[in-house]
């Protein structure tokens, strides 16, 4: 049977009708101003969007939407507080396929995944997760079926979603065990190394006040606290706060492809890049957070001699030391 | 002058600004030769608008540079989903959508022609042709069903399943399965989609945060998911395929097999068997600009075995030349066993089924056979500081990784002005 064939790029996504829904569904329940429905604008849709979605709805072809009595205030003509769809074929496609993913079962009890392959039962996955060959993913990946994985995994995430301090046994580099009581940041993902990672802050005598990150599949027990974290704590401003080292600079002289290979090869980082016309070479500073130092030191050293690092000293030392030591190895 | 539109009618249009914008950051107005320059002026604009927050623009002596730039672990979903949010609508299609949905929300059955007196009823002007149309339309998305009663189709919103029952009723399951999505949006092949289930219920990512995250390839999903289609069913394609290297264009026709991604750069590659070589061939989806499924097919089963048999000698992604004799590596490393178990460790983890034998506590070696020594050199590049000796079958390889060693040598540890005449 041949399979159904979607629209992907379809306006029933679009970030404009998601404007739209946001503002006549709080316009059902109280009129909105001019300025609420800016707001929203600018808070779903892009950043002119508003220039074409106020006008058309207040005096425009889509006016038939909103009523208003004084031209101030506007209310939803349709009084309906809900206007999401129901999910498309294709959503419920993409969900199935996701079913056959293991890392599925770190977020569901038992039961769970059984009832959203119940619900799913009559969707053909949007695709088939076989088909993918994650060719350079490191072999030492994290252990998506270990019981006590799973069940760390799940406490992390509870006390993330209800804001609670998480008591936890770590295991660290040497497997000895501390006990310790932290607060949930983030969970981090890298497809790279194929694990998760758990940002938190440790609380010490003064509070939460050191950031750690710890290994989840190092973690050797742990449970959400019924303690919650007090509301003073920010978690993005210990995830998101800008690393301060100074960036990276390196000459990019083109040979060997070397500039897109470069400009992919560090596309995850924050980066500038600008052409030197009297040299002409490209020069590109890469910001990195200084726990991924040795990483980068490694992926500037893979490039060999088609990139040629400029600073700062302490990158550039390093990678002096290694270079030199190689020569040795080599001649002497 | 037309009037600057936010939406696009084709994906296709904005897809290649956007990878130049976030790939290359530094090009200035005058780089972008393909479209003109007026064309140019509209696409940055649009950009700029989609991506606000993430745009970085600063003047050279060449002129005005436009980037996108966030910083590693940053985001928490990726901000060129805009793209596939963007797609222009006329206002009927507007109009409809919503009284749609209103209209129908109490379980209501509508024909075509009593939608278009409902709208009106509201002041819209719809006639029935368009109503029918948009209704078939939603049939075919999934958000409504239809069923005939005499000589008329009644449309109606698709029943409330199970899955949406149970996250109206539970929310603790609510909020696992959000996080669920928060997480696979992010990670899984074609993740805007989970956004747009996001969308749905309003929802942001506060969860998760990503490392090695290479959110350019969202670009590429709509020509991954026609290759998809045809893998699926055995279909040969016609790729129009654009060199990175030489910017040479060439039709290459196939049968695709699977898709080779790296967790490194991100970048992904759909393996397919070209008849005319007789052999497999990766090829980037960035540089892939239309797929054209041919009527032709073949029973994928074989090619997939041979396939699954040669994956193991696959460093990355290259099958090696037509002679597709194997090559051989040994690198004799220089490793402390016990001081430098992370460097062990990522021979192990990274070596890609090399064998790696102990000679003694401070020395390891690691040897294997590959169809492309060449596309290894990287990674044992990775590795200066600790190569003791390499051997290579493949001399032009060895040639290569040595002089570029030396080359290194001069370039940071003698006078640098020596390494270019090297």
């Amino acid at each position: 049977m041949k399979k159904q064939e979607f629209e992907l790029f379809d306006k029933i996504y679009g970030c404009y009708y998601q404007a739209v829904r946001k503002i006549l569904e709080e316009a059902s329940r109280s009129p909105v101003t001019r300025e609420r429905m800016e707001e929203i604008c600018q808070e779903t849709a892009f950043s002119e969007s508003h220039l074409t979605i106020v006008p058309k709805l207040i005096n425009g072809s889509w006016s038939c939407l909103l009523s208003s009595d004084d031209g101030k205030l506007f209310s939803s003509a349709l009084s309906c507080t809900d206007l999401s769809f129901p999910l498309t074929r294709l959503q419920k496609a993409w969900l199935k396929a996701l079913l056959s993913d293991r890392r599925i079962r770190l977020f569901f009890p038992e039961s769970e995944p059984d009832l959203l392959e119940d619900a799913l039962k009559d969707t053909e996955p949007l695709f088939d997760l076989q088909d993918f060959y994650y060719f350079d993913q490191y072999r030492d990946g994290d252990p998506y079926e270990d019981k006590q994985y799973i069940s760390s995994f799940r406490a992390v995430l509870t006390a993330l979603i209800e804001n609670r301090v998480l008591l936890l046994s770590y295991g660290g580099k040497t497997g000895e065990p501390s006990v310790m009581e932290a607060a949930p940041c983030r969970i981090q993902y890298s497809p790279k190394d194929d694990k998760f990672r758990l940002l938190a802050v440790k609380r010490t005598k003064r509070g939460f006040t050191i950031p750690y990150i710890f290994n989840i599949s190092r973690i050797l027990d742990c449970r959400p606290s019924p303690e919650k974290l007090p509301e003073s704590f920010h978690p993005e401003k210990w995830v998101f706060s800008r690393a301060g080292a100074e960036p990276v600079r390196i000459e990019i002289d083109g040979r060997r492809n070397s500039l897109e290979r470069c400009m992919l090869h560090f596309a995850n980082y924050e980066k500038h890049t600008e052409f030197d016309e009297a040299r002409g070479v490209y020069l590109c500073s890469i910001f990195y957070d200084p726990q991924d130092e040795t990483e980068l030191l490694i992926e500037l050293l893979s490039f060999g001699p088609v990139i040629r690092v400029l600073g700062p000293e302490t990158m550039l030392s390093q990678i002096r030391e290694r270079v030199a030591r190689q020569h040795e190895l080599f001649y002497k | 002058m037309a009037e600057f539109q936010e939406l696009v009618k084709n994906f296709q249009r904005i897809r290649d600004y956007m990878r130049q914008f976030y790939v290359y950051g530094f090009k200035v107005r005058g780089d972008y030769t393909e479209k003109s320059a007026r064309t140019y002026d509209n696409e940055r604009r649009r950009i700029e608008s989609w991506l606000s927050p993430f745009i970085y623009s600063e003047y050279t002596s060449k002129g005005r540079q436009v980037s996108i730039t966030h910083g590693e672990g940053e985001l928490s979903s990726n901000p060129l989903f805009a793209a596939w949010k963007s797609k222009s609508f006329t206002d009927n299609d507007l109009l409809l959508h919503f009284f749609i949905l209103a209209l129908l929300s109490d379980g209501r059955e509508m024909t075509a022609g009593e939608l278009a007196d409902a709208v009106s009823g509201f002041g819209g002007e719809i006639d029935s042709q368009t109503a029918r149309l948009k209704l078939k339309d939603y049939e075919d998305l999934g958000v409504l069903t239809s069923r005939k009663e005499k000589k008329s189709l009644l449309y109606r919103l698709s029943p409330k399943s199970a899955l949406r029952k149970r996250l109206e009723e539970d929310p603790e399951f609510f909020s696992r399965f959000h996080a669920a999505l928060s997480f696979f949006s992010q990670i899984a092949p074609f993740g805007f989609i989970g956004s747009t289930i996001e969308d749905k219920y309003y929802g942001k990512n506060t969860i998760f945060s990503f490392k090695h995250y290479f959110i350019v390839h969202t670009l590429e999903d709509g020509i991954l998911y026609p290759l998809l289609n045809a893998l699926h069913e055995g279909r040969f394609v016609l790729l129009t395929n654009h060199s990175a290297r030489s910017g040479r264009v060439t039709e290459i026709e196939g049968l695709p097999l699977k898709v080779f991604v790296s967790t490194r750069t991100g970048r992904r590659y759909i393996c397919v068997y070209t008849p005319r070589d007789r052999r497999f061939v990766n090829l980037r989806l960035d540089c892939i600009s239309s797929v054209q499924p041919l009527d032709l097919r073949e029973t994928s089963g074989l090619y997939q075995e041979k396939l699954s048999a040669n994956l193991s000698r696959c460093f990355g992604v290259s099958f090696g030349s037509r002679a597709s004799r194997l090559e051989e590596i040994c690198v004799k490393l220089a490793i402390d066993e016990e001081k430098e178990g992370h460097i062990l460790n990522r021979l192990f983890r990274e070596g890609r089924g090399g064998e790696i034998i102990r000679i003694d506590s401070q020395t390891f070696l690691y040897s294997g056979f590959f169809f492309d020594v060449g596309e290894m050199l990287s990674w044992v590049k990775s590795f200066t500081g600790h190569i003791l000796d390499i051997q290579s079958s493949n001399r032009e390889a060895m040639i290569r990784i040595t002089t570029d060693l030396e080359i290194l040598y001069r370039m940071y540890c003698q006078d640098p002005s020596e390494a270019k005449t090297f």
